[in-house]
């Protein structure tokens, strides 16, 4: 066993030459009990990672209680001055009747979001005469067929995780089919790509909170809104208008 | 625009100290954690969060940036603490959405992608399907199991210490050493994991 132990532990280190490194992709792929074996080695990897990152943990917590920067994080006391609850309390009732006057005239976060989406990514552009699979996927998507889609964006993804097209179509699909968590996670990645010159992600981010509509989405979709206003990014009209009615 | 300019001295300094191994990387992982730390302040004040989720936050934060750094995913395009901040905001978000169950979001401690980039797809699919059907509790604990010197060990070879480094750091007469100790530790690991 430590002899099959070391054969993958050379492949990880890159110790085998090309042609054994092709031989040990197709024993995976033919022989289940060598498979396991290399998915425990890279679990077993994984877990000490774990370790590892836990003993960071402890070490930064030392860190941040040592070098006094807990105690500069204490919020400020509440002043209980009787003219800041005045003010404060006048502010709440002008408040509460600009909220009533446009009340009954303004549609809901999330039918703002929904409306959006369907203005917005009703259909998406198709290259003319490209038949690969991104195509095959567009064409699902615009003939509603978003869990097709969904499923043929992510095949693309899987073979290339840098197509930025790819994640926010992705993204699209799983938010036409109300699949919240994923539509949020393939935006995420998304934003992470900072070679995009504009990048809808934080926006869209944003649209999909909105839509889902649970405790906390609406604050975190006010928060992402305001980044897009202050960093200027795609979006920011809208972020703009939006954050007006929040 | 050179990626370069984007960054100052001190975060080139960081970012370069984080690609060595050994100390110099543990400083520059302080380094970068004390640099930003004022993050969790405006996490609690800006973001409504309570210091200890504000701080979980950012160690996470920080967590995940070394892990990019290392692995080449920081291009500079932007300034490292623009980045971080980034980051940084987004697990604000998380926390404030209370998601937990999240499972497409990007599991820092647990993702093995990384790992596999070596393999074709058909390989890599069956390995990762087989890894994320592993027991973690279980192993972890069995971890914990293995003595202190097999730990270090693997906890050393987890973060990507060369062989050799990890020789002079534990006493080892060479790195070939280092390797056959590796490999009778997870060995060990492995019978206790899964005995037959």
């Amino acid at each position: 066993m430590v002899d099959q132990l070391e054969y993958i532990d050379d492949f990880f280190h890159g110790k085998l030459t090309e042609e054994d490194a092709k031989l040990f992709e197709e024993k995976i792929k033919s022989d289940p009990s060598f498979a396991a074996d290399v998915a425990f080695y890279v679990s077993a990897r994984q877990s000490a990672k774990k370790l590892v990152e836990d003993k960071k943990r402890k070490r930064y917590k030392e860190l941040y209680h040592s070098n006094g920067l807990s105690h500069k994080a204490k919020k400020a006391p509440v002043r209980q001055l009787w003219y800041v609850a005045a003010a404060a309390m006048a502010a709440a009732i002008v408040t509460a009747i600009i909220i009533g006057v446009f009340y009954f005239d303004s549609p809901s976060t999330q039918e703002m979001a929904k409306n959006y989406v369907n203005q917005n990514y009703h259909e998406l552009p198709v290259k003319m005469g490209v038949e690969d699979e991104m195509q095959k996927g567009l064409s699902l998507y615009n003939n509603g067929d978003y869990k097709g889609a969904l499923a043929q964006f992510e095949s693309v993804i899987a073979k290339d995780k840098s197509s930025s097209s790819a994640r926010e179509y992705a993204g699209l699909a799983a938010l036409k089919v109300a699949e919240y968590d994923k539509a949020l996670g393939h935006f995420r990645e998304l934003e992470m790509n900072a070679a995009l010159f504009s990048n809808p992600a934080v926006f869209l981010q944003a649209v999909t909170l909105m839509e889902r509509n649970q405790p906390g989405d609406k604050q975190a979709a006010k928060l992402l809104l305001q980044q897009v206003v202050a960093k200027n990014m795609e979006g920011k009209e809208t972020a703009h208008q939006w954050l007006k009615k929040f | 625009m050179n990626s370069n300019q984007l960054l100052h001295a001190a975060e080139r300094e960081i970012i370069n100290g984080l690609l060595e191994t050994g100390n110099n990387r543990r400083k520059s992982e302080e380094e970068l954690f004390n640099r930003f730390a004022y993050f969790i302040n405006e996490g609690m004040h800006k973001q409504g969060l309570l210091q200890e989720q504000a701080f979980d936050a950012y160690v996470d934060t920080i967590l995940s940036a070394i892990e990019k750094i290392t692995n080449g995913s920081f291009e500079g395009r932007s300034s490292l603490k623009t980045w971080v901040y980034q980051i940084y905001h987004n697990k604000c978000v998380d926390l404030l959405r209370k998601t937990s169950t999240n499972k497409y979001s990007i599991n820092r401690t647990l993702s093995i992608s990384d790992m596999l980039t070596e393999l074709s797809d058909p390989a890599k699919s069956i390995v990762q399907q087989l890894s994320e059907q592993t027991d973690w509790e279980l192993l972890q604990g069995k971890l914990m199991e293995i003595g202190e010197s097999c730990k270090e060990m693997l906890m050393h070879w987890a973060e990507g210490t060369p062989d050799k480094e990890i020789a002079e750091s534990m006493g080892y007469k060479s790195a070939d050493v280092v390797k056959t100790s590796r490999l009778r530790c997870l060995e060990k690991l492995r019978k206790l994991f899964k005995p037959t």
